[in-house]
């Protein structure tokens, strides 16, 4: 069922490596989570040895730049026809879907990863809770996940990158507004408690938060996961919907 | 199309399918979750959570929190989450018990006018008129309530401590005793001046917050009703006495103790010439318990500190002049446990202790040992200084030259804490005179061992509950010192007074500063204070030298009334001004320099972090570039 899965996952991720985007990208990516820690959260003057700054910073980068990854997955191969080439391979639509999904969070994972020197620069400073730290990292990469997962799915429902770009943005930023007051005013006028409450539930920014101060509830694990889950089923429903159109 | 509406309709399951899950582990999940930090710092402690768990009649809280301002300040929004949070772990531990709700008053409204008269502390923030109101209110069904004035970023470690305070006060609205064995400070007669003495003011204010018992120094048993014991200055405690206090402990009594090893206020025995020379007399301990648990005060030696050391006027050749006196401390704020209520809610921020003893462990101790957790500390800059000839301040300025500081701050009060044996295995002590009867009372249950882990305050100077620590010590005036001493003991008693579940929790979640940032701080600290030492003592020189030339050149007045310097006189002014400008200059160099220090290892490591891995990445990519470019080059001309 999931055939073909690991040539798609090699093909991807070493595309990534051939284009200067994705080292654009990291490098982007790197440089701003430096300033957003050092500029604007005075991390250094701060004179904490945690990275709570760092991490708070990470849904705000991901806001834009993982629709920048997720928006060629699928939308490039429908625009340039190679989707029907990618399908007519002997790869199942399952494995092909995974494969492409889990190459760019592989990508995302290396982006973060190579924070690393922040993380030696707070053990040279001072004596850092380590295991709160790797559950920031954690909790950050399952963020990145969730975001790339809808954006995997509005990319293949679209041919223009740039639409998928904006949408993918669009619907992030709802999830990371979720249980601020304006998103929730939005429901409370109609919806009942409950349904406004789910709505707060599905709030990027406080699922990140517990994950990020060395907190792992479970309901935070099934959140991402299932978000995931329903994204990347999504994403093949609509990959199967229009190859048959 | 009806393949179209299949998928939209698949689609619309799939969300259903999402959100019901997530509704599900909402409510299923809840409480499942793992604390990875090192100090499980989201996680109530078993003594909150037993504290909330057994409380009968239902209590109240109702949190007051602006939303507004505090959704534009990270740092409250973050501290107002958390608060929420606990209260509401608290709420949910209590099985109903605790009915909490949140209320956000609009500016200018009556509510807010409420919340004012609630207790509840609101903080205009800027000139537009916004306000900051971040506290807590509690009440019970007795009527009786309880209110958290603020809660402030700086406090979040001891923010469940402070909820749980505020739940027990509510749930056990009782007033405790104290029982007071004290030899000095509790009034009397005083044989010098035959007149009675009044008892000093800080033991004197306890009256107002607790029940208070007097017990004679020669009790052979601390009564049953007494939830605290102050012990102040135990001189000469008989056998019995002890072990009425020993006892007292291990029935899991708190105990609070002031020592000394040369209390500066007790009298002492004026007719003993050899006593007043070495002080012995003004000397107490609490060694035959406290070396028993493992735990020791040091007995003829004081704590000297060159950076709290407070300046004080001596009597020399006649004059008053300043001097540093070394063990005159200041405890200012690093001196303080910022994670012990006891010293966070000094009032104002300072303790001022006077040749107070050094706590320490006793190694050589049998069986459990007290662990010590040290609630007042001395500088790195402090040392231990004989207590001999400490008696006379006026020599004090001799000290600073021969003062030698040793490693580390020294512990001068502290929390022991822990399960302990009795320091009198053997059962009570014999009785000074065999009883009438020997056989009609038989002590009644000796304890071997604490009922509970003993929770005792120890601090190692009793000068600093005196009232002449509370004014001006030299000029004799009234004019108050300030510190912050009497609210010391009230906090360390009302501490004490808390349930064994309320004492439990202690304070996690420490700041961590970064050591290396500290460490140039602190060494150019120190540098500055060395450089200030010399410049003073360059200064006094200066100043000495110009005196002698006024002295013994006779200053001529003019005419027209001015004065005309010596040549001698205005080479020694001017050599003044050199000194006090040069000095001056030096100072603010040092200053500079540290600065300078910090900054430069902050841009080091911005630098490392913002600008050096894109750098390599990027470096990375042109040169796989360059090497690509290059292969495809060799291929075509292969090819061709």
């Amino acid at each position: 069922m999931m055939r073909g899965l690991l040539p798609v996952f090699r093909r991807e991720l070493s595309g990534y490596f051939i284009t200067p985007v994705a080292y654009v990208f990291i490098v982007i990516f790197l440089i701003l989570a430096g300033v957003f820690t050092f500029q604007m959260g005075q991390w250094y003057e701060a004179n904490q040895a945690d990275l709570r700054v760092f991490f708070n910073a990470h849904p705000w980068l991901y806001l834009f730049l993982i629709p920048a990854l997720s928006m060629r997955l699928w939308a490039e191969e429908r625009r340039g026809g190679t989707i029907e080439l990618l399908l007519t391979l002997p790869v199942s639509r399952a494995g092909a879907v995974l494969g492409k999904y889990l190459a760019a969070w592989a990508f995302a994972a290396l982006a973060l990863a190579l924070t690393f020197p922040l993380w030696i620069t707070v053990n040279v400073l001072g004596r850092p809770d380590n295991a709160a730290i790797v559950a920031g990292y954690l909790g950050s990469a399952m963020m990145a996940g969730g975001f790339l997962a809808i954006g995997a799915a509005v990319s293949a429902a679209t041919k223009s990158q740039i639409i998928a770009f904006i949408l993918t943005v669009m619907l992030c930023f709802g999830f990371l507004l979720a249980g601020f007051a304006p998103v929730l005013d939005f429901f409370r006028g109609w919806a009942p408690a409950f349904i406004v409450d789910t709505v707060a539930g599905f709030s990027f920014l406080t699922r990140f938060d517990g994950i990020a101060k060395g907190v792992l509830q479970l309901q935070d694990v099934v959140f991402f996961g299932s978000l995931i889950a329903a994204c990347l089923a999504a994403n093949l429903i609509i990959v199967e919907a229009k190859k048959a159109a | 199309m009806p393949r179209q509406l299949a998928t939209l309709a698949t689609l619309a399951a799939l969300l259903v399918v999402f959100v019901a899950v997530n509704m599900l582990s909402a409510v299923g999940l809840r409480g499942a979750r793992l604390d990875l930090t090192a100090e499980r710092l989201h996680t109530l402690t078993d003594g909150a959570r037993a504290i909330a768990r057994d409380i009968e009649e239902p209590i109240d809280l109702t949190l007051y929190t602006t939303d507004q301002v505090v959704v534009d300040n990270p740092a409250y929004r973050a501290l107002a989450k958390r608060v929420r949070e606990i209260i509401g772990e608290f709420a949910a531990e209590s099985r109903g018990k605790i009915r909490f709700k949140v209320v956000s008053p609009e500016p200018w409204s009556d509510e807010e006018r409420q919340v004012q008269d609630a207790g509840v502390e609101i903080r205009p923030i800027n000139q537009k008129g916004d306000v900051l109101i971040l506290g807590l209110v509690g009440s019970n069904t007795t009527g009786g309530t309880e209110v958290i004035p603020r809660f402030d970023p700086g406090s979040e470690q001891l923010l469940e401590y402070d909820i749980a305070k505020l739940i027990y006060t509510l749930k056990t609205p009782v007033k405790r005793t104290i029982g007071v064995m004290a030899s000095i400070g509790s009034g009397g007669f005083d044989p010098r001046t035959m007149r009675p003495t009044p008892p000093w003011q800080t033991l004197d204010l306890l009256g107002k917050f607790f029940e208070r018992e007097t017990i004679p120094e020669t009790a052979d048993r601390i009564p049953d009703g007494v939830d605290i014991l102050l012990v102040v200055h135990p001189k000469d405690l008989s056998e019995t006495a002890l072990y009425a206090i020993d006892q007292f402990v291990m029935r899991g009594g708190r105990l609070l103790v002031f020592v000394d090893p040369l209390c500066f206020f007790d009298p002492g025995n004026p007719r003993d010439q050899f006593a007043a020379l070495t002080g012995a007399d003004k000397a107490s301990n609490l060694d035959r318990l406290l070396n028993a648990w493992g735990v020791e005060v040091t007995n003829d030696k004081v704590v000297g500190d060159r950076l709290y050391a407070a300046s004080q006027p001596i009597r020399k050749d006649g004059r008053l002049v300043p001097a540093q006196w070394l063990p005159l401390l200041g405890l200012r704020r690093e001196a303080l446990s910022r994670n012990d209520e006891v010293s966070r809610n000094l009032e104002p921020a300072i303790a001022q202790v006077f040749l107070a003893g050094a706590i320490r462990r006793k190694d050589d101790a049998q069986g459990p040992r007290l662990t010590i957790t040290p609630i007042l500390t001395s500088s790195d800059e402090s040392g231990l200084m004989e207590k001999m000839g400490l008696t006379d301040p006026n020599t004090y300025d001799q000290l600073l030259d021969t003062f030698a500081e040793d490693t580390g701050g020294h512990a001068i009060a502290a929390r022991l804490t822990g399960p302990i044996n009795s320091a009198f295995p053997g059962g009570p002590p014999a009785p000074a005179q065999a009883p009438p009867e020997p056989a009609a009372a038989p002590p009644a249950g000796h304890l071997k061992e604490s009922r509970v882990p003993a929770n005792i305050i120890l601090v190692a100077d009793v000068d600093m509950l005196s009232d002449q620590m509370q004014v001006d010590l030299s000029a004799q005036s009234v004019i108050p010192m300030q510190n912050g001493n009497a609210s010391f003991l009230v906090g360390a008693i009302a501490n004490l007074a808390g349930s064994p579940e309320l004492l439990s929790i202690r304070p996690r979640g420490a700041a961590r500063p970064f050591d290396r940032v500290e460490k140039i701080r602190r060494d150019a600290a120190r540098e500055f204070r060395e450089k200030e030492r010399k410049a003073q003592s360059r200064l006094d020189e200066a100043t000495r030298s110009l005196q002698t030339a006024i002295d013994e050149d006779k200053v001529k007045v003019g005419e027209d009334g001015r004065i005309d310097l010596t040549e001698r006189q205005k080479e020694r002014v001017a050599e003044l001004r050199k000194t006090v400008s040069e000095a001056d200059r030096e100072l603010r160099a040092v200053k500079r320099d540290q600065n300078r220090a910090v900054e430069q290892l902050g841009s080091r490591l911005k630098f490392i972090n913002i600008a050096l891995m894109p750098a390599l990445v990027a470096l990375l990519a042109v040169g796989l570039g360059a090497y690509r470019a290059a292969q495809r080059r060799a291929e075509r001309a292969r090819s061709a």
